[in-house]
């Protein structure tokens, strides 16, 4: 690059602003010692520093002053003659005197900061301990509350599996009032007919009663007690064919038992009502001889 | 800048090279008068570059404190006192905003590399600086609201002018052509005060 082609780029450099590779090239020539282009850029910074005019017009704060001379002065001042120097040593007790004054109300006022920061932390630590209270007593009742919790908690749950037992209960009367409704039914119909079984009382006796719409009611006095895992099934026998099964009952603990057999068409077809002892859950066909064999038809 | 240098100055009688005198002898009181004559102009430019008072107060008495003890290099007979004041103000202030920006930094040098002390013709009159800058803020009100705009990023802000073109989405031949303008009008006005 020639001095012509630089000759617009001075400005820029003296402002720090020239991009590379101009800004290496001047700076490569002032270090050479270029004459020309020392001279350049001493006239461009000269002439950029005109700019500061266009800053506005503002005035420095007066106190600015004090602070800067302030910065300089207290270590550099000459001391010209013994009379300036006693006056200094005069002016400098004067200063020493005015800050050992000043330190000394400083030191009192360091005190009562001192003293009103103990009140202050005597307070707080008055308020620590009244806060720890506080806090043993809400750690004391909350145990108190997990207590009480755990008590209601137990008592919930027996309350739920007495429900459940009620609700199991609910079930098996409503199952009862459904049977006894069926009993009432067959019993009440005017074309039921009554057949007894069992003479004496000190055998098993009662009666069965079968409706025209085909319902069976069986009803027991004095049967034998069964075993835990027995039950008595009751049979609708035809004249020809296996036996169909009529359903289970147990008689309670006195021998007796009301049982109504699901009111079937096929009912009416049947020539005897039997009932024999089976396991538990019932049988298919009869697995025992008949304990109780009522005819049907004369 | 209000430029507001003391009566004395105005009468001449005394001159940048005389403080500078006293300044090398560690005169407080010289240090004191270079402040009041120059202080109100560096604060003015140091506060449109900083924005802040407070960093602009800490810049300045940063100024005066290497003004007082680079007093001794100082060649009275030979520098501008004014200018170098100014352009150290400038320079401090952006370093200052840009302190991240190593390139800024770097190349602040020039004031220093030529030697602020060294003029490239006579010595600068104690008033003359000041008087200069007034007279080309005037002269630059000619300028058009770009030319002045990319004067102002460069001198205020330190951009380039690249940085230039991409602050205000101009083209950077654009503002290359309007720098050129505004720095060609900037010597005349320049010429124009020293030939007064």
């Amino acid at each position: 690059m020639t001095h012509e082609e630089m000759f617009e780029l001075y400005e820029l450099y003296a402002l720090g602003v020239l991009e590379e590779p101009a800004y290496s090239e001047i700076y490569k020539h002032i270090e050479e010692g270029c004459e020309h282009c020392t001279s350049r850029v001493h006239s461009a910074v000269k002439t950029t520093s005109y700019l500061a005019g266009l800053a506005e017009d503002i005035t420095a704060p007066r106190n600015l002053r004090r602070r800067v001379l302030a910065s300089v002065h207290p270590v550099s001042a000459p001391v010209r003659s013994w009379t300036s120097a006693l006056g200094g040593l005069g002016a400098l007790c004067l200063v020493l005197l005015g800050m050992a004054l000043w330190s000394s109300n400083q030191a009192q006022r360091m005190r009562s900061t001192v003293d009103a920061l103990t009140s202050q932390r005597d307070d707080l630590r008055g308020r620590v301990s009244t806060l720890n209270s506080e806090r043993t007593e809400l750690l004391r009742r909350a145990q108190e509350m997990h207590a009480m919790v755990d008590a209601l908690t137990s008592q919930r749950n027996d309350l739920r599996a007495q429900m459940q037992m009620l609700v199991a209960e609910r079930g098996r009367l409503r199952n009862q009032r459904g049977e006894l409704q069926t009993v009432v039914n067959v019993v009440a119909n005017a074309g039921t007919r009554t057949l007894p079984f069992g003479a004496a009382n000190d055998v098993p006796h009662g009666r069965v009663f079968i409706s025209p719409t085909g319902g069976v009611v069986f009803v027991g006095l004095q049967l034998p007690q069964l075993a835990p895992d027995r039950t008595f099934q009751l049979w609708l026998v035809p004249a020809k064919g296996p036996p169909r099964s009529g359903g289970v009952f147990r008689p309670n603990s006195l021998g007796e038992a009301i049982y109504a057999s699901p009111a079937l068409s096929g009912n009416l077809n049947a020539a005897a009502v039997a009932v024999s002892v089976e396991p538990r859950q019932g049988s298919p066909a009869p697995t025992t001889k008949p304990v109780i064999v009522v005819p049907l038809r004369s | 800048v209000e430029i507001q240098p003391s009566s004395k100055d105005r009468s001449g009688e005394v001159a940048d090279s005389d403080l500078v005198a006293r300044l090398r002898e560690r005169d407080p009181d010289a240090l004191g008068a270079i402040y009041d004559r120059y202080a109100h102009a560096a604060y003015a430019v140091v506060l449109r570059i900083t924005h802040d008072r407070g960093v602009t107060e800490d810049l300045l008495q940063e100024l005066f404190i290497r003004v007082w003890n680079r007093g001794r290099e100082f060649d009275a007979g030979r520098g501008a006192l004014g200018v170098w004041i100014l352009s150290i103000a400038r320079n401090l202030a952006i370093d200052h905003v840009r302190s991240a920006q190593a390139r800024f930094t770097q190349r602040l040098a020039p004031v220093e590399q030529v030697d602020h002390f060294r003029p490239a013709s006579s010595a600068v009159e104690p008033e003359s600086v000041l008087d200069q800058a007034r007279t080309v803020r005037t002269a630059l009100s000619s300028l058009t609201a770009n030319e002045k705009q990319v004067l102002e990023l460069a001198y205020f802000e330190g951009c380039s002018q690249s940085e230039i073109a991409s602050r205000i989405g101009a083209p950077l031949g654009t503002v290359k052509s309007w720098m050129r303008a505004a720095l060609s009008r900037l010597r005349e006005a320049a010429k124009g005060t020293a030939a007064v």
